[in-house]
């Protein structure tokens, strides 16, 4: 365990999802859980304890009569990445 | 849990897996391609084979049924959508522009002369198509913008009946082929 880092994002679903958000301007449900591999409960699990940093904004709409629920990263979400991106660098090299 | 290189690895790992499959089904290069094909070969038909004054008549009616298809396509496409790049929002402001210059040349061509309008419609296409493989990251799309732009030399030195020709040859190979090519990369990504 690596002290320090945001405890939030040091966890490898949230990780995950926030990884696979940084590069989109949105993804839904269905493509996060594709992609994660993880259990639908564990999923909407994590993306609620995001969404409550203010990490990601959730929008639940419907198509074609299914429930559609879409995930961005915030601003704020944005940073905390960019952040914690930078803190484990400097656990592989202290001295850049 | 686990090291620093593990987390790196992971977030290096998802990164990829997001921007890994191409959004672009192609369904817009293969609806404008074949309309745009269909009416110049009709256009071109009607010039040699019959006494119709207004010829022109089947872009007028044609590419607008296309624009209203195209939309609609568009907002279908958009609500079904999976995951949205950043170039899925950018695609249709470029194509949207280029659209918005193609219909003031139109308009306006007769200002200029015909035989003018139709090399300079090629020049935007191959700027939409050159921007758009860019963005999507699909070389094929760019091939078909370079073929655009020597089509639109060959057009500066031809008479208009065989401008109509060269559209439809860009057409065929600068956005059926491509649309293709994309369908088909889309189905096997969806396999």
């Amino acid at each position: 365990m690596l002290p320090n880092l945001n405890p939030l994002l040091h966890n490898q679903l949230r990780l995950s999802i926030v990884s696979l958000l940084i590069g989109l301007e949105k993804a839904d449900f269905n493509f996060l859980l594709k992609e994660t591999g993880a259990s639908k409960g564990n999923l909407s699990v994590q993306i609620n304890k995001l969404r409550e940093a203010e990490y990601l904004t959730v929008s639940k709409s419907f198509v074609n009569n299914y429930p559609k629920t879409e995930c961005a990263l915030s601003p704020k979400g944005i940073k905390a990445f960019e952040e914690y991106v930078a803190g484990i660098k400097k656990y592989i090299d202290p001295n850049p | 849990m686990n090291t620093a290189e593990e987390q790196l690895q992971l977030i290096e790992r998802m990164i990829k897996q997001s921007q890994q499959k191409i959004s672009d089904n192609g369904q817009f290069y293969l609806l404008w391609g074949w309309v745009a094909l269909s009416a110049s070969l009709i256009h071109y038909g009607l010039l040699h084979f019959t006494d119709f004054s207004m010829p022109y008549l089947v872009w007028i009616i044609l590419m607008p049924l296309a624009g209203i298809v195209s939309s609609i396509m568009g907002r279908k496409q958009s609500k079904k959508a999976e995951r949205t790049l950043y170039s899925d929002k950018v695609l249709p402001y470029l194509w949207a522009s280029c659209t918005i210059s193609m219909l003031i040349l139109i308009v306006l061509g007769y200002k200029l002369t015909w035989t003018l309008v139709y090399p300079l419609l090629l020049i935007i296409w191959a700027i939409g198509l050159f921007s758009s493989g860019a963005l999507i990251r699909f070389k094929p799309l760019m091939y078909a913008a370079a073929l655009n732009w020597i089509l639109a030399i060959f057009a500066f030195f031809v008479a208009f009946d065989v401008q109509l020709l060269l559209i439809a040859c860009s057409m065929l190979f600068s956005y059926l082929v491509p649309g293709y090519m994309l369908q088909a990369q889309a189905r096997r990504d969806a396999a």
